[in-house]
């Protein structure tokens, strides 16, 4: 057992010394303030799916979600001061048909019918910031805020108290959400890397009004970067109505990388 | 030769490869599920008051009352049991509701109390700890408390978080509680009864002085079951009774049966608990009856508990002026019509002490049940 251990703490040792990939064509690069590549797609079975519209311009959007909950993000790109690429984040959420659906009868009532969702939808601007410390790897910072339309009164109690969604909710029900974190990604041989951020919401004008996401990521990407696997977990903390509670999510997701 | 930036770059991903393949571990062997299952026996959750008060050991007799207090909806019309279309509830509505019962319970001075459908979090009541509440607005020391409805998350009618369950409330101390889970449902699917309601018995030894052998039940039986649960519940609740006679002690037991006394004259109420558009007992209905409003086949279900043990209102007693003790009703703005609620002991009532509270009408779609315990010299 002892030995077993020793030869896993060698081999990872090794891994690390010999990696010398580095993620320079910008593939697998969302949550940096890297683009992707003009014309090359990268859609997620369960994270965002992204497309390069030039090398400044790059769109994402859930593609199974988007007709439920559409959420798209326009990433511009502006260029790279002393090491450091910014890019700035400007997006449009629109929940109402997603919540609507969600506010049902029976199995599959996350929200109860007896309350009516109006039309309303946010707007998110924030930027990133990404450094690459070491050739394998790059460190981002990110911040951004969000504040809600809304065309009628929702009510307090319609909130979907659940990791995950109710800190992306939460700007609906309040003031403005404040979002800061930071990403850290590389790879430990050219075709597996990692992944480890922190993600903060800070919600305005409520009492349940902190949230923390921190994602831990494996990812093995195939040879021609075509496709990406990643699985990890998800650990959020949350000041939920119901109090402050802890969970521990697994995280799985397969990445399809369509172009150069 | 590697420089001290990268020697440092390499043990840094070192650690958050350690970290990320722990809580992968963790992720994996350790989800919560969203729906609590419970062991067949397990111990209840207790309380205590923030200040205990003293008890004067002058006691001969201990007033004890049963009281299914419905989460604090009052009589509101809640989709789940009163043709309604109200699932949450608002703070001010569960407030309310909560004033009134402590307000009943204040008067009554129950020693012992017995409490069915009290919320601890859940997202209906507003996430209101309705038992700390009570226990912070009446006289009692102790409480113990086994949920039999508990989900992180039910993803139905938007219920969302719940944590339901049954109470025992006492000026003494209670020791050795447990929660005894029931039968569950077999007329469910399997995604329903996941997340569905796991009724169970709460008991506890109740610590009055000079006697070591009294325990207090508390059972909140099937509403709805269309199977046999409902007897299994009874039957599960006699069982205990029976265990604790035949070791020498002495009980009070009683709770929300869902069942009628013997002798009743009406055993059907498909027809008063209809909502708008249903239809029942017509030719081609299908199904014939309401779930949990047709007690025909459940007639005789009770007659072995009414047969060993004493019965507050005893079956004569009932069956010459039922109305008197009826408890409860699902139509929001009418009287008692049916009675659900009692209290059993295999020691003795105080004579013609049960009360059934009817006056208590906005407080809960059941009435109190109340009776005097006399303690052996």
């Amino acid at each position: 057992m002892r030995k077993a251990l020793l030869l896993l703490i060698g081999v990872i040792m090794a891994c690390n010394l010999f990696s010398q990939d580095s993620p320079a064509k910008n593939y697998w690069t969302g949550g940096t303030a890297c683009n992707i590549p003009k014309h090359r797609w990268e859609l997620g079975l369960f994270t965002a799916s992204r497309y390069g519209i030039s090398d400044r311009l790059e769109l994402s959007a859930h593609p199974v979600m988007f007709f439920l909950m559409p959420q798209v993000r326009l990433k511009v790109n502006w260029g790279e001061y002393s090491g450091f690429r910014l890019a700035t984040e400007h997006g449009i959420f629109y929940p109402t048909v997603f919540m609507r659906l969600a506010a049902t009868k029976g199995t599959g009532g996350l929200i109860s019918p007896e309350f009516t969702i109006p039309q309303m939808f946010s707007i998110y601007n924030g930027f990133r910031s990404s450094y690459k410390p070491f050739r394998s790897a790059i460190l981002t910072v990110h911040a951004g805020i969000a504040f809600a339309v809304k065309f009628g009164p929702l009510n307090p109690q319609s909130t979907i108290d659940l990791p995950v969604i109710y800190p992306r909710l939460a700007v609906f029900y309040n003031e403005p959400e404040f979002d800061a974190g930071i990403d850290f990604r590389g790879k430990f041989i050219p075709r597996f890397g990692w992944l480890f951020n922190v993600e903060n919401f800070i919600v305005c004008g409520t009492p349940e009004n902190y949230f923390l996401e921190n994602k831990g990521l494996l990812a093995y990407t195939s040879k021609k970067e075509t496709l990406r696997i990643e699985a990890g977990y998800k650990l959020c903390f949350g000041k939920y109505p119901a109090g402050p509670q802890w969970h521990l999510l697994p995280v799985l997701d397969v990445i399809f990388g369509i172009g150069r | 030769m590697l420089s001290c930036r990268r020697v440092i770059f390499t043990y840094f991903r070192l650690l958050l490869s350690a970290v990320s393949i722990f809580f992968i571990l963790l992720a994996i062997t350790s989800c919560e599920p969203l729906a609590t299952d419970f062991e067949d026996t397990e111990g209840a959750i207790c309380y205590s008051a923030e200040t205990i008060l003293p008890v004067p050991d002058t006691f001969t007799v201990v007033r004890v009352m049963t009281w299914n207090i419905r989460f604090g909806a009052g009589r509101l019309p809640w989709f789940g049991d009163a043709c309604g279309n109200r699932v949450i509830l608002t703070e001010d509505e569960v407030y309310g509701s909560l004033q009134s019962i402590v307000n009943k319970i204040n008067l009554v001075k129950p020693d012992v109390l017995l409490l069915q459908e009290v919320d601890l979090n859940s997202k209906r009541s507003c996430y209101i700890d309705q038992l700390r509440w009570i226990m912070d607005h009446t006289y009692f020391n102790y409480a113990v408390y086994g949920s039999q409805w508990k989900a992180q998350f039910i993803p139905s009618d938007g219920l969302g978080r719940m944590d339901e369950g049954n109470v025992i409330l006492s000026r003494w101390k209670i020791s050795n509680a447990q929660r005894i889970q029931l039968a569950l449902r077999s007329d469910q699917d399997n995604l329903t009864r996941y997340f569905y309601e796991r009724c169970c018995m709460v008991t506890g030894q109740i610590e009055i002085p000079r006697m070591n052998n009294f325990y207090a039940v508390n059972i909140h039986a099937s509403a709805f079951a269309t199977d046999e649960t409902k007897q299994k519940h009874i039957g599960q609740f006699k069982e205990e009774l029976d265990r604790i006679s035949n070791n020498g002690g002495l009980f009070v037991a009683g709770g929300d049966l869902n069942t009628l006394p013997p002798d009743s004259d009406t055993t059907d109420y498909c027809l008063q608990d209809m909502c708008s558009g249903e239809s029942f007992h017509g030719s081609g209905d299908d199904p014939q009856h309401k779930e949990g409003s047709n007690y025909e086949p459940e007639k005789h279900w009770l007659d072995s508990l009414y047969a060993r043990y004493a019965c507050a209102v005893p079956a004569d007693v009932y069956k010459n002026n039922q109305f008197r003790y009826f408890t409860h009703t699902t139509r929001g703005a009418h009287f008692w019509d049916r009675t659900l609620d009692y209290l059993f002991t295999n020691y003795q009532w105080v004579d013609h002490s049960v009360v059934t509270h009817q006056d208590a009408t906005k407080e809960s779609d059941h009435a109190p049940v109340s009776v005097l315990f006399i303690l052996p010299k």
